[in-house]
Protein backbone atom coordinates (compact mmCIF):
# COMPACT_ATOMS: atom_id res chain seq x y z
CA UNK A 1 0.00 0.00 0.00
CA UNK A 2 2.48 2.52 0.72
CA UNK A 3 5.70 3.35 -1.05
CA UNK A 4 8.75 1.73 0.28
CA UNK A 5 10.82 4.31 2.21
CA UNK A 6 14.23 4.03 1.76
CA UNK A 7 16.79 3.77 4.37
CA UNK A 8 20.09 5.49 4.73
CA UNK A 9 22.62 3.18 5.99
CA UNK A 10 25.49 4.61 8.36
CA UNK A 11 28.34 3.28 8.89
CA UNK A 12 29.26 2.62 12.83
CA UNK A 13 32.79 1.49 11.98
CA UNK A 14 34.71 3.05 14.97
CA UNK A 15 38.08 3.87 13.20
CA UNK A 16 35.98 6.57 11.34
CA UNK A 17 34.51 8.32 14.37
CA UNK A 18 37.49 10.74 14.63
CA UNK A 19 37.35 12.26 11.27
CA UNK A 20 34.95 14.86 11.56
CA UNK A 21 32.69 15.04 8.09
CA UNK A 22 34.41 18.42 7.01
CA UNK A 23 37.25 16.76 6.54
CA UNK A 24 35.94 14.05 4.57
CA UNK A 25 34.27 16.31 1.96
CA UNK A 26 37.57 18.53 1.84
CA UNK A 27 40.77 16.69 0.00
CA UNK A 28 44.22 17.18 0.98
CA UNK A 29 46.07 19.90 -0.63
CA UNK A 30 49.58 19.73 -1.32
CA UNK A 31 51.49 22.14 1.09
CA UNK A 32 53.45 23.79 -2.64
CA UNK A 33 50.13 25.20 -3.73
CA UNK A 34 49.26 26.55 0.23
CA UNK A 35 52.17 28.46 -0.03
CA UNK A 36 51.75 30.17 -3.44
CA UNK A 37 47.95 31.20 -2.77
CA UNK A 38 49.09 32.82 0.29
CA UNK A 39 51.48 34.98 -1.86
CA UNK A 40 48.85 35.74 -4.05
CA UNK A 41 46.94 37.28 -1.28
CA UNK A 42 49.84 39.60 0.06
CA UNK A 43 49.31 42.93 -0.77
CA UNK A 44 51.03 44.05 -3.75
CA UNK A 45 52.74 47.78 -3.81
CA UNK A 46 51.81 50.08 -6.90
CA UNK A 47 54.33 49.57 -10.02
CA UNK A 48 55.20 51.70 -12.58
CA UNK A 49 52.63 49.63 -15.35
CA UNK A 50 49.24 50.43 -13.00
CA UNK A 51 47.48 53.24 -15.22
CA UNK A 52 47.07 56.88 -12.72
CA UNK A 53 44.06 58.00 -13.56
CA UNK A 54 44.30 61.73 -13.99
CA UNK A 55 40.11 62.95 -14.70
CA UNK A 56 39.69 65.66 -13.38
CA UNK A 57 37.95 64.39 -10.39
CA UNK A 58 41.47 63.58 -9.21
CA UNK A 59 43.20 66.87 -9.62
CA UNK A 60 44.46 67.89 -6.11
CA UNK A 61 40.66 68.63 -4.86
CA UNK A 62 41.91 70.04 -1.53
CA UNK A 63 43.89 73.14 -3.16
CA UNK A 64 43.18 76.64 -4.03
CA UNK A 65 40.79 77.68 -6.67
CA UNK A 66 43.04 79.15 -8.86
CA UNK A 67 46.54 76.84 -8.45
CA UNK A 68 44.81 73.50 -10.10
CA UNK A 69 42.67 75.63 -12.40
CA UNK A 70 44.17 75.11 -15.59
CA UNK A 71 45.03 71.75 -15.18
CA UNK A 72 41.46 70.52 -14.05
CA UNK A 73 39.97 72.22 -17.14
CA UNK A 74 42.64 70.66 -19.47
CA UNK A 75 41.45 67.05 -18.09
CA UNK A 76 38.12 67.71 -18.35
CA UNK A 77 38.80 69.18 -21.88
CA UNK A 78 40.52 65.35 -22.78
CA UNK A 79 37.61 63.77 -21.09
CA UNK A 80 34.49 65.23 -22.75
CA UNK A 81 36.34 65.11 -26.27
CA UNK A 82 35.04 61.80 -27.19
CA UNK A 83 31.27 62.72 -26.31
CA UNK A 84 30.72 65.41 -28.45
CA UNK A 85 29.28 65.37 -31.97
CA UNK A 86 29.49 67.58 -34.77
CA UNK A 87 29.64 70.64 -36.75
CA UNK A 88 26.27 70.34 -37.39
CA UNK A 89 25.20 72.78 -39.94
CA UNK A 90 23.62 75.57 -38.02
CA UNK A 91 20.37 75.90 -40.23
CA UNK A 92 19.57 72.32 -39.02
CA UNK A 93 20.94 72.52 -35.86
CA UNK A 94 18.03 74.92 -35.27
CA UNK A 95 15.34 73.39 -36.46
CA UNK A 96 15.94 70.22 -35.14
CA UNK A 97 16.60 71.52 -31.45
CA UNK A 98 14.80 74.83 -31.73
CA UNK A 99 12.35 74.09 -34.15
CA UNK A 100 9.90 77.24 -34.65
CA UNK A 101 6.76 75.12 -35.30
CA UNK A 102 6.78 74.71 -31.77
CA UNK A 103 6.68 78.07 -30.39
CA UNK A 104 3.06 79.62 -30.85
CA UNK A 105 3.66 83.28 -31.17
CA UNK A 106 6.68 82.52 -33.15
CA UNK A 107 7.65 85.94 -35.57
CA UNK A 108 10.96 85.74 -37.40
CA UNK A 109 13.32 87.51 -36.97
CA UNK A 110 13.47 91.00 -39.34
CA UNK A 111 15.90 93.48 -37.32
CA UNK A 112 18.84 91.99 -37.64
CA UNK A 113 21.06 94.07 -40.30
CA UNK A 114 24.85 92.83 -41.62
CA UNK A 115 27.55 94.24 -39.39
CA UNK A 116 25.38 94.40 -35.94
CA UNK A 117 28.26 93.27 -33.92
CA UNK A 118 30.57 95.37 -35.37
CA UNK A 119 31.50 97.28 -32.29
CA UNK A 120 32.32 93.85 -30.69
CA UNK A 121 34.53 92.62 -33.64
CA UNK A 122 36.08 96.20 -32.92
CA UNK A 123 37.27 95.22 -29.49
CA UNK A 124 41.49 95.26 -29.40
CA UNK A 125 40.74 92.87 -26.59
CA UNK A 126 38.90 89.87 -25.41
CA UNK A 127 37.51 91.53 -21.99
CA UNK A 128 36.34 94.83 -24.00
CA UNK A 129 34.00 93.02 -26.44
CA UNK A 130 32.16 91.81 -23.47
CA UNK A 131 30.37 95.47 -23.13
CA UNK A 132 29.09 96.35 -27.20
CA UNK A 133 28.04 92.23 -27.16
CA UNK A 134 25.19 92.39 -23.87
CA UNK A 135 24.75 95.80 -25.70
CA UNK A 136 23.64 94.41 -29.10
CA UNK A 137 21.58 92.71 -27.45
CA UNK A 138 19.87 96.02 -25.03
CA UNK A 139 18.07 98.41 -26.04
CA UNK A 140 18.37 101.96 -24.44
CA UNK A 141 15.67 104.79 -25.09
CA UNK A 142 16.26 107.80 -25.16
CA UNK A 143 13.55 110.56 -24.46
CA UNK A 144 14.06 113.68 -26.39
CA UNK A 145 12.03 116.91 -26.02
CA UNK A 146 11.65 118.47 -28.71
CA UNK A 147 9.79 120.58 -31.10
CA UNK A 148 11.55 121.94 -34.50
CA UNK A 149 12.93 118.28 -35.01
CA UNK A 150 12.89 117.56 -38.88
CA UNK A 151 11.58 113.97 -38.09
CA UNK A 152 7.95 116.03 -37.07
CA UNK A 153 6.51 118.01 -39.95
CA UNK A 154 3.62 116.45 -40.72
CA UNK A 155 2.08 116.57 -37.11
CA UNK A 156 3.56 118.68 -34.13
CA UNK A 157 5.67 116.66 -32.11
CA UNK A 158 6.85 117.52 -28.74
CA UNK A 159 8.13 114.30 -26.85
CA UNK A 160 10.57 111.90 -29.24
CA UNK A 161 11.02 108.66 -28.06
CA UNK A 162 14.38 106.93 -29.81
CA UNK A 163 15.57 104.03 -29.42
CA UNK A 164 19.19 102.56 -29.88
CA UNK A 165 20.97 99.73 -29.18
CA UNK A 166 23.51 99.98 -26.32
CA UNK A 167 26.45 99.16 -28.53
CA UNK A 168 25.64 102.49 -30.54
CA UNK A 169 28.46 104.95 -30.54
CA UNK A 170 26.85 108.11 -28.53
CA UNK A 171 27.93 109.91 -31.56
CA UNK A 172 26.20 108.23 -33.52
CA UNK A 173 22.37 108.66 -31.26
CA UNK A 174 21.86 112.08 -32.70
CA UNK B 1 11.50 97.88 -34.22
CA UNK B 2 11.95 93.82 -32.71
CA UNK B 3 14.85 93.03 -30.27
CA UNK B 4 17.56 90.02 -30.80
CA UNK B 5 16.47 88.76 -27.25
CA UNK B 6 12.86 89.67 -26.55
CA UNK B 7 12.85 88.47 -22.79
CA UNK B 8 16.00 87.72 -21.92
CA UNK B 9 19.00 89.74 -20.02
CA UNK B 10 22.62 89.53 -20.89
CA UNK B 11 24.77 90.77 -18.08
CA UNK B 12 28.52 91.19 -18.36
CA UNK B 13 29.66 88.58 -15.66
CA UNK B 14 33.60 87.94 -16.40
CA UNK B 15 34.70 89.74 -13.02
CA UNK B 16 32.10 87.90 -10.70
CA UNK B 17 32.12 84.31 -9.74
CA UNK B 18 29.58 82.29 -8.74
CA UNK B 19 30.12 82.29 -5.35
CA UNK B 20 26.91 80.70 -4.08
CA UNK B 21 26.04 77.35 -6.05
CA UNK B 22 29.98 76.58 -7.17
CA UNK B 23 31.29 76.86 -3.48
CA UNK B 24 32.48 73.02 -3.83
CA UNK B 25 33.75 73.40 -6.80
CA UNK B 26 37.82 73.22 -7.01
CA UNK B 27 37.86 76.29 -9.54
CA UNK B 28 35.39 79.75 -9.53
CA UNK B 29 32.52 79.29 -12.17
CA UNK B 30 32.69 82.44 -13.61
CA UNK B 31 31.44 83.42 -17.55
CA UNK B 32 32.03 85.88 -19.49
CA UNK B 33 28.44 86.56 -20.20
CA UNK B 34 25.30 85.07 -18.49
CA UNK B 35 21.88 85.24 -20.26
CA UNK B 36 18.97 85.56 -17.68
CA UNK B 37 15.22 85.28 -18.03
CA UNK B 38 13.61 88.26 -17.87
CA UNK B 39 11.08 88.57 -14.39
CA UNK B 40 11.49 84.66 -13.85
CA UNK B 41 15.27 84.94 -12.06
CA UNK B 42 16.13 85.24 -8.88
CA UNK B 43 16.88 88.54 -7.32
CA UNK B 44 20.48 87.97 -7.21
CA UNK B 45 20.51 87.89 -10.91
CA UNK B 46 20.15 90.90 -11.64
CA UNK B 47 23.09 91.96 -9.79
CA UNK B 48 26.46 91.73 -11.71
CA UNK B 49 27.49 88.43 -9.99
CA UNK B 50 26.64 85.29 -11.73
CA UNK B 51 24.29 82.72 -10.95
CA UNK B 52 24.58 79.74 -12.23
CA UNK B 53 21.22 78.54 -11.07
CA UNK B 54 19.13 80.98 -13.02
CA UNK B 55 21.11 81.46 -16.04
CA UNK B 56 19.70 80.44 -19.50
CA UNK B 57 22.69 80.64 -21.35
CA UNK B 58 25.90 80.81 -21.25
CA UNK B 59 28.52 82.81 -22.88
CA UNK B 60 32.17 82.36 -23.35
CA UNK B 61 34.60 84.18 -25.02
CA UNK B 62 38.02 83.92 -26.75
CA UNK B 63 39.79 86.30 -28.87
CA UNK B 64 42.80 84.45 -29.75
CA UNK B 65 42.41 81.93 -32.53
CA UNK B 66 44.15 78.95 -31.30
CA UNK B 67 41.80 79.06 -28.03
CA UNK B 68 39.10 77.64 -30.70
CA UNK B 69 38.41 73.94 -29.74
CA UNK B 70 36.96 73.26 -33.18
CA UNK B 71 37.49 73.39 -36.58
CA UNK B 72 35.65 72.98 -39.28
CA UNK B 73 36.82 69.31 -41.43
CA UNK B 74 37.67 69.42 -45.24
CA UNK B 75 34.97 68.64 -47.48
CA UNK B 76 32.08 67.31 -46.23
CA UNK B 77 31.60 66.99 -42.44
CA UNK B 78 30.67 64.00 -41.60
CA UNK B 79 29.25 62.33 -38.29
CA UNK B 80 32.47 60.53 -37.64
CA UNK B 81 34.72 63.10 -38.81
CA UNK B 82 37.29 64.65 -36.16
CA UNK B 83 36.33 68.13 -35.45
CA UNK B 84 38.25 68.66 -32.03
CA UNK B 85 41.92 69.98 -31.93
CA UNK B 86 43.60 68.31 -29.13
CA UNK B 87 45.77 71.09 -28.43
CA UNK B 88 46.42 72.11 -25.00
CA UNK B 89 44.82 75.50 -25.35
CA UNK B 90 42.19 73.81 -26.82
CA UNK B 91 41.53 71.53 -24.29
CA UNK B 92 41.46 74.45 -21.94
CA UNK B 93 38.66 76.13 -23.64
CA UNK B 94 36.94 73.01 -23.55
CA UNK B 95 37.33 71.76 -20.03
CA UNK B 96 36.10 75.52 -19.37
CA UNK B 97 33.11 75.64 -21.23
CA UNK B 98 32.27 71.91 -19.92
CA UNK B 99 32.71 73.05 -16.37
CA UNK B 100 30.68 76.00 -16.63
CA UNK B 101 27.44 73.56 -18.08
CA UNK B 102 28.46 70.80 -15.67
CA UNK B 103 27.75 73.76 -12.63
CA UNK B 104 24.43 75.27 -14.30
CA UNK B 105 22.91 71.42 -14.91
CA UNK B 106 24.29 70.71 -11.89
CA UNK B 107 22.01 73.52 -10.18
CA UNK B 108 19.25 73.34 -12.07
CA UNK B 109 16.43 70.70 -13.32
CA UNK B 110 17.12 70.32 -16.63
CA UNK B 111 17.50 67.56 -19.45
CA UNK B 112 19.68 69.71 -21.40
CA UNK B 113 21.56 73.29 -22.14
CA UNK B 114 22.56 75.41 -24.56
CA UNK B 115 25.64 77.52 -24.68
CA UNK B 116 27.66 79.45 -26.64
CA UNK B 117 31.30 79.84 -27.48
CA UNK B 118 32.80 82.89 -29.13
CA UNK B 119 35.98 82.83 -31.03
CA UNK B 120 36.30 86.55 -32.14
CA UNK B 121 34.18 86.58 -35.21
CA UNK B 122 32.62 83.00 -35.09
CA UNK B 123 30.48 81.61 -32.62
CA UNK B 124 28.96 78.19 -31.50
CA UNK B 125 25.83 76.98 -30.10
CA UNK B 126 26.40 73.90 -28.30
CA UNK B 127 23.62 71.92 -26.81
CA UNK B 128 24.28 69.85 -24.08
CA UNK B 129 23.11 66.80 -22.07
CA UNK B 130 23.18 63.32 -20.35
CA UNK B 131 24.70 62.46 -23.41
CA UNK B 132 27.50 64.61 -24.18
CA UNK B 133 26.94 67.80 -26.41
CA UNK B 134 26.40 68.98 -29.94
CA UNK B 135 28.28 71.07 -32.00
CA UNK B 136 26.77 73.59 -34.66
CA UNK B 137 29.06 74.59 -37.34
CA UNK B 138 30.94 77.91 -37.19
CA UNK B 139 28.41 81.35 -37.31
CA UNK B 140 29.87 84.56 -38.43
CA UNK B 141 27.69 86.50 -36.05
CA UNK B 142 28.26 89.89 -37.64
CA UNK B 143 27.19 88.45 -41.05
CA UNK B 144 24.69 85.84 -40.35
CA UNK B 145 21.31 85.97 -38.58
CA UNK B 146 21.42 82.58 -36.65
CA UNK B 147 23.05 83.71 -33.72
CA UNK B 148 20.15 86.06 -32.97
CA UNK B 149 17.50 83.72 -34.21
CA UNK B 150 19.02 81.69 -31.66
CA UNK B 151 18.05 84.09 -29.19
CA UNK B 152 15.19 84.70 -29.87
CA UNK B 153 13.82 80.98 -30.36
CA UNK B 154 15.78 79.40 -27.23
CA UNK B 155 13.97 81.93 -24.82
CA UNK B 156 10.52 81.20 -26.50
CA UNK B 157 11.36 77.53 -26.88
CA UNK B 158 11.55 77.37 -23.49
CA UNK B 159 8.34 78.90 -22.31
CA UNK B 160 6.60 76.58 -24.74
CA UNK B 161 7.78 73.20 -24.39
CA UNK B 162 8.73 71.42 -20.99
CA UNK B 163 12.14 70.77 -20.94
Amino acid sequence: MFPAIPVLQVSADPTDSDISPAELRTPELPSQTLVQSTQDLQPVLPTDSTPIKRSCSTMQPYTTNTRCRDTTFNAMGKEIMGYLVGPMPVELFLEKFLSPSAILDYQPLTSFSDGAFETTLSAAHETRAYEPFVGTFTYDIKTVISQSDSRCRSTPCHLLLLVYRLSTPTAMRT
Amino acid sequence: MSSFAPGLSFIDTHSNADMTNCKSFTFQVKPDVCVYADGASPPRARQSSCDISAAEVVVEFKWEPHHNPFHTPAGDPGPTSHFVSETDKAMDTLGQITSYTAAQLGAQYCTHAFSILIIYDQAYIIRWDREGATVSSAIKYNEEPHLADFSITMHKHRLCCVV
